[in-house]
């Protein structure tokens, strides 16, 4: 066995909680014994628009893509939910620490709130949410679920682009200690 | 907190003996839990630890302990503390895996995130076959197993 491959799996887990979940996903193809450690790293830290797409010998952000990339991109974003989907169902009930997420306003509200839910059910302590609006366009106005605004474990909340819940009256987050919200330019 | 002067002997896997400062071996969580367990001997063998890596995993404590003690000025040392374990993480891959199993066998935290966080920071930037081949990892999957490990991380996969 080699050493790395030697290493408790909770040490291997800590080893991945440094590495963006994309690129610890990427160790799951190193060998069997490195195929489902995802599952047991209490964080989570994915940038939607990170990928650079290739084309013509171009290189272009997704995004900024145009409609002539619209194709790649649409199949872009479906992976991208698939593999956020498949990250969470392995990791079950496992409890969660610190969730980082970063995408753009093309990903539908219903799957947003589905993945906020997950982690704050799962007690995460420190949350950031970063919506960025890929064309401008001021129509988009990411509410947050209502669960959000009712969580026993939250300590740091950071939110960028989303709206505040109107109804946010019910409000308990009672070990809250820090709290951001859009962080850059907004109205 | 009394401040002990009481010194306490780390026997190393070889039967080596290295007498540290009380403070320097409770920077060892495993052995403050003896010692608060009531544990009262001065000799505490570290079965599982060779000379070598356990006289860097003291080094590593000693400094720790130094600068936590001292008062004031504390952005600076706080810089130099980084510098130290850069310079102190920097190490061949081996001796790396040695300290991260010492540190996690120890409880020595700090030491374990900074083994862990230099794992990290070099199969950062790595493709899959990269990794496996400064590691030394045989992929046991069949092509058939490992196309749907691909599959299943797709979006992570792309360049």
């Amino acid at each position: 066995m080699d050493r790395i491959s030697g290493l408790p799996n909770e040490v291997r887990c800590h080893i991945l909680s440094f590495l963006p979940t994309n690129l610890a996903a990427l160790t799951s193809v190193l060998s069997t014994r490195w195929r489902n450690l995802l599952a047991f790293v209490p964080n989570l830290n994915i940038t939607s628009h990170n990928k650079i797409v290739q084309l013509d010998g171009f290189s272009y952000y997704v995004l900024y893509c145009d409609i002539c990339i619209r194709g790649i991109y649409v199949g872009t974003m479906r992976s991208f939910r698939g593999f956020i989907d498949r990250v969470l169902a392995l990791q079950g009930d496992s409890s969660i620490k610190k969730v980082f997420l970063k995408c753009i306003n093309h990903i539908h509200p219903d799957h947003l709130d589905r993945w906020i839910c997950n982690v704050l059910r799962r007690g995460v302590l420190d949350l950031e949410i970063f919506i960025d609006d890929a064309d401008g366009d001021d129509d988009f106005n990411y509410l947050l679920p209502q669960e959000m605004f009712v969580s026993r474990t939250l300590v740091k909340l950071k939110l960028g682009n989303v709206e505040w819940w109107p109804g946010a009256e019910g409000t308990f987050l009672p070990k809250l200690k820090t709290l951001v919200v859009n962080v850059w330019g907004c109205s | 907190m009394s401040e002990s002067n009481k010194k306490i002997s780390l026997i190393s896997s070889e039967g080596e003996a290295f007498e540290v400062s009380e403070a320097v071996a409770r920077e060892f969580e495993i052995v403050a839990h003896m010692l608060e367990d009531g544990c009262s001997g001065s000799s505490i063998p570290i079965t599982t630890v060779d000379s070598n890596i356990l006289g860097k995993v003291i080094e590593y404590c000693t400094k720790h302990v130094e600068v936590g003690n001292v008062e004031g000025n504390s952005e600076k040392a706080e810089k130099d503390l980084e510098e130290f374990d850069k310079r102190f993480i920097a190490v061949e891959m081996n001796t790396l895996f040695s300290l991260i199993l010492a540190a996690n066998y120890l409880n020595v935290k700090g030491l374990l995130n900074i083994g862990c966080q230099k794992v990290a920071d070099t199969i950062k930037d790595m493709k899959p076959e990269e990794v496996r081949s400064i590691f030394n990892i045989e992929n046991d999957y069949t092509p058939a197993e490992e196309e749907v490990v691909r599959k299943e991380n797709e979006w992570a996969f792309q360049p």
